[in-house]
């Protein structure tokens, strides 16, 4: 799964470690989902994707989704 | 309570090494003491008082509950004492008994101390858990990556335990000891009905 959450952040002028404040993980968790080592849960996801006002399909896409489209 | 349990180990040590016994002799005295055991269990009791006298006065003084919150501040202060005590107490050692090659048993955990102390030493204190400590909520350092990880790291320990010393113990049974591994077999069926009876559990709460 690929993610949009670096992008979204900088955008949004966020540091990791506010991000990970605001959805109550640490900031190596948040590292870990940038660098695609790790998959959020559901609800995680759905915290994130909250955070930047977009649906967790606009933040998190499936890879096989973005081959498909040729992105 | 390390450091008393260790000042009173030694100083009982050191008292036995003193009427003229050998380091083993002395170290079998100490152990084979009955007063040994209730000495550790008051030691442990004042110490678990003396906690529970803190944390009282605490939440007396600030209205809610505190906590030690720099690890590396005390982790430096304990192995410090620690340290002293061991470098006071291997000093008398070696002045009364000679050095020994079986001393070992006092040199590898001075050692051990030393690296100890280096690790909080090199420690940096990370703001997540300071923040954890002080509030008492946990919910950012033991977050949901953090429980997958402990997860798999406690099925990859169960793995190995059941790969390496299970299997490992059933075949030094049947090849060396050419017995029956009896105990091996009980370990498979109890972790075995351990298992089916947490699955079932999880089948239904999932």
């Amino acid at each position: 799964m690929q993610n949009r959450v670096r992008e979204l952040r900088a955008t949004y002028g966020l540091t990791q470690e506010d991000l990970a404040a605001r959805v109550k993980v640490s900031r190596q968790t948040i590292i870990s989902i940038e660098s695609g080592r790790y998959n959020p849960s559901i609800l995680l996801a759905f915290k994130i994707a909250r955070e930047f006002g977009a649906t967790i399909e606009q933040v998190f896409l499936c890879a096989e989704e973005v081959e498909e489209n040729g992105e | 309570m390390l450091v008393m349990l260790y000042t009173y180990f030694m100083l009982q040590l050191l008292s036995a090494l003193r009427k003229g016994m050998g380091i083993e002799q002395a170290v079998w005295t100490v152990l084979h003491n009955e007063d040994w055991w209730i000495i550790v269990a008051i030691i442990v009791l004042v110490y678990l008082l003396g906690y529970l006298v803190t944390i009282k006065f605490m939440i007396r003084r600030t209205g809610k509950k505190q906590r030690v919150h720099n690890l590396r501040r005390f982790g430096l202060l304990a192995g410090m004492l620690l340290l002293i005590v061991q470098s006071i107490f291997f000093i008398f050692i070696v002045a009364i008994a000679g050095w020994d090659i079986r001393f070992w048993i006092f040199v590898v955990p001075w050692l051990l101390n030393i690296v100890l102390l280096l690790y909080f030493l090199g420690m940096k204190d990370n703001p997540e858990q300071v923040e954890a400590l002080k509030t008492g909520d946990f919910s950012r350092v033991n977050d949901e990556r953090i429980q997958a990880v402990m997860s798999r790291s406690a099925l990859a320990a169960l793995n190995i335990f059941l790969r390496v010393l299970l299997f490992g113990g059933f075949f030094y049974d049947v090849v060396v000891t050419r017995q029956w591994p009896i105990r091996t077999l009980i370990e498979f069926v109890v972790i075995g009905i351990i298992w089916t009876a947490t699955a079932t559990w999880w089948n239904r709460k999932l």
